[in-house]
């Protein structure tokens, strides 16, 4: 009989995870039979991993730290991994509600050298779920610190802790009546202060929302508290509504960082524009991306496009109303011709652009004159305005994006395989046509190359175009998930080539894409490892995140 | 999917609400009258619990990914899951726990192991036991 435990630990050897036993021997061929034998940090006896777990429930309460590997542990997991599990499992996670617990857990740390892996909350998934990077670590688990700080309705803001949710704001924003947007990344569960310090997007105007930070509470390693930019005065009057403060602008050295933790972050919040107009254009061949990015580049610069414009691809597009088993059961990607037949079938097209007016009428009248011109000289496009697509899943909750209404409508890609998992490829190049037919080739071929089908969009920040692919495929099917694997990391090397940089990435590829910031003998990295080195003497906040690792 | 009027029993909560801070709440109260409140309170944390962490994915109509899956496997009637009333209080809490296909898990921070009571509480109100 296979016991769980038994299975566990085969899986292990099989990631070359290495068990402890009880004795804190190292078992390489995970082959120990004791009772006891439990993943551990790398540093820890299971001694000490016990006294230290002793010392962590006295400080937040046995309830909120989590050993047992095969309950609560496994919601740690990264359930979208294309690696064993277990390449990531964490020996035990820990769930502060406070500034002052996390200083005591932080104390706990240095004196053990515990690595303390951070999150917030939602889900992360595509780029890691809460698993930390090595096994064994701790996760340091900010979900429970939800507290929604001030939302200042005449200035635009809120101050919220790291479990805030874009429900939870949303939400919030509601029951008072607010007229402040939220800027949602597109699933709603995903947190407000997490997405922001990974560099996330939404859809509104206010989409890049590490632009939209003003103000952090961020913990160091050796628990000291510091409040940045304005934040830092004493009786400050504008920590969240001037950014940059008095000397070195430091907010962004703690983003998809381990250099602190952040405890709390401002956010500038979008007031209701007096008119909202979306907008869908369709356009029939993947060869027109490139007109389609000509046309949009100069008017997302100029900003007669004002939020994030996206140009969706054809199964991204179709993803919310059908599944790829009804078009098509063969193996591999869907050929042309049944593509073809879902987009005709849909109405939809092989790009699909997003946009949306704000402002009062007259203003969106006029804009809204220079961008059907534009977009009319692509031959086959078409228009589709509020109510011309009743019932139609994607059209609604783009709607619903663009004007900061959070919900989970995307998750429906995860339907279009049978039990869908995805990791995101996300490189970003100039705004040319040629750029974007460049990417779009690149990873449209090395997708069918290995199997899979293009599922992209594109968006214009303001003077890059970002290319989100979603690998999607079976988690429960070994082959897609080591054809996965194998395909992002061929693709990571095929954009490194053009001088196209991913700007966010995978646990499993953050070496990986860290090395191809190479120039001058990888300069930027060896600053971030200095800075690692002063603000975490001991490596004990998530090593190995983005590519930053504490001294051997 | 039948579940408790609780409009009918607000003035019970009301009464109980409105004990003193010294008492517990349900000092001086019968037994049953205590736990019928507290299966109340209980469904009406399941239910926000629900809005809150599974509507989005399950609730009825289109764009809801959960209910797309689940319409494909089991037919509209049983596509949102209030619709369904053959589901174990032991699975929907494995399910929540461990993730299942499309379903992700949920880590205790997210959905407590009370609330997850609750939640599944609601879930599967009305069932014959």
């Amino acid at each position: 009989m296979v016991t769980r435990r038994k299975f566990l630990k085969s899986s292990f050897a099989a990631a070359g995870v290495p068990l402890v036993s009880q004795a804190g021997q190292v078992l390489p061929d995970g082959s120990s039979t004791g009772p006891d034998e439990k993943l551990l940090p790398e540093t820890l006896s299971l001694a000490d991993f016990n006294q230290a777990i002793a010392e962590l429930r006295h400080v937040v309460g046995k309830k909120w730290v989590f050993t047992d590997e095969e309950r609560e542990l496994r919601t740690y997991r990264d359930v979208y991994a294309t690696v064993p599990d277990e390449a990531h499992m964490p020996s035990a996670a820990v769930a502060p509600k406070t500034v002052e617990e996390i200083q005591a857990i932080l104390k706990i740390a240095r004196s053990y050298k515990i690595p303390l892996w951070t999150i917030s909350t939602g889900k992360n998934f595509a780029y890691g779920g809460p698993a930390p990077l090595k096994p064994g670590n701790f996760v340091l688990d900010l979900n429970r610190m939800k507290r929604i700080i001030e939302v200042n309705e005449e200035h635009g803001y809120a101050v919220v802790e790291p479990g805030v949710s874009y429900f939870d704001l949303y939400n919030y924003l509601q029951e008072r009546g607010s007229k402040l947007w939220i800027d949602p990344a597109a699933p709603g569960w995903g947190g407000v202060l997490g997405n922001m310090s990974e560099h996330g997007a939404g859809y509104t105007p206010y989409g890049d929302h590490l632009l939209m930070n003003c103000g952090m509470q961020v913990v160091l390693a050796d628990g000291t508290v510091v409040d940045t930019g304005m934040g830092s005065l004493s009786n400050a009057a504008t920590a969240s509504m001037y950014k940059y403060g008095c000397g070195p602008w430091v907010e962004g050295m703690f983003t998809q960082s381990n250099f602190g933790v952040i405890t709390k972050a401002g956010i500038w919040l979008m007031p209701e524009p007096p008119g909202y107009r979306p907008y869908l254009v369709t356009f029939p061949r993947e060869e027109d991306l490139y007109q389609i990015t000509e046309i949009v580049g100069p008017l997302r610069l100029n900003m007669l496009i004002p939020n994030a414009a996206t140009t969706v691809g054809l199964i991204w597009e179709a993803a919310p109303r059908v599944t790829r088993k009804q078009y098509y059961s063969g193996k591999g990607p869907m050929p042309m011709s049944n593509r073809r037949k879902m987009a005709d079938d849909l109405d939809i097209g092989m790009w699909n652009f997003y946009g949306a007016l704000y402002g009062p009428e007259p203003i969106m009248d006029n804009n809204w004159k220079v961008l059907e011109e534009a977009f009319r000289s692509i031959p086959g496009a078409k228009f589709f305005f509020e109510g011309d697509r009743p019932g139609d899943p994607a059209w609604r909750y783009r709607v619903k994006l663009m004007r900061g209404v959070p919900n989970m409508t995307e998750f429906s890609l995860m339907n279009w395989v049978g039990s869908g998992a995805h990791i995101d490829f996300s490189p970003r190049s100039p705004v040319t046509g040629e750029d974007s037919m460049r990417q779009f080739t690149l990873i449209r071929d090395r997708a069918h190359e290995y199997g899979f089908d293009y599922i992209g969009e594109f968006l214009v920040g303001w003077r890059e175009l970002l290319n989100i692919f979603q690998l999607v495929f079976d988690r429960l099917n070994e082959d897609e998930r080591r054809r996965a694997h194998e395909c992002f990391g061929v693709m990571v090397n095929d954009f490194a080539e053009q001088g196209y940089g991913e700007y966010r990435t995978h646990l499993d590829f953050m070496d990986e894409v860290a090395g191809t910031y190479n120039w001058n003998d990888g300069a930027l990295w060896k600053l971030h490892h200095r800075l690692k080195h002063a603000l975490d003497p001991d490596g004990i906040l998530s090593p190995g995140k983005s590519g930053i690792w504490p001294a051997a | 999917m039948k579940h408790y009027c609780h409009t009918c029993l607000l003035p019970l909560l009301l009464l109980l609400a409105g004990c003193g801070d010294k008492q517990p709440a349900d000092a001086g109260k019968p037994a049953g009258v205590v736990e019928q409140a507290s299966v109340v309170m209980a469904e009406e944390e399941g239910k926000e619990l629900f809005e809150l962490y599974c509507i989005a994915c399950h609730g009825a109509g289109p764009g809801h990914p959960g209910t797309m899956r689940l319409q494909e496997r089991l037919g509209e009637e049983k596509a949102a899951l209030l619709n369904r009333d053959e589901l174990p209080p032991a699975y929907i809490k494995t399910v929540v726990r461990e993730g299942f296909k499309l379903m992700p898990p949920f880590r205790p921070t997210e959905i407590t192991d009370s609330q997850l009571d609750a939640l599944t509480a609601y879930i599967t109100a009305g069932k014959e036991s």
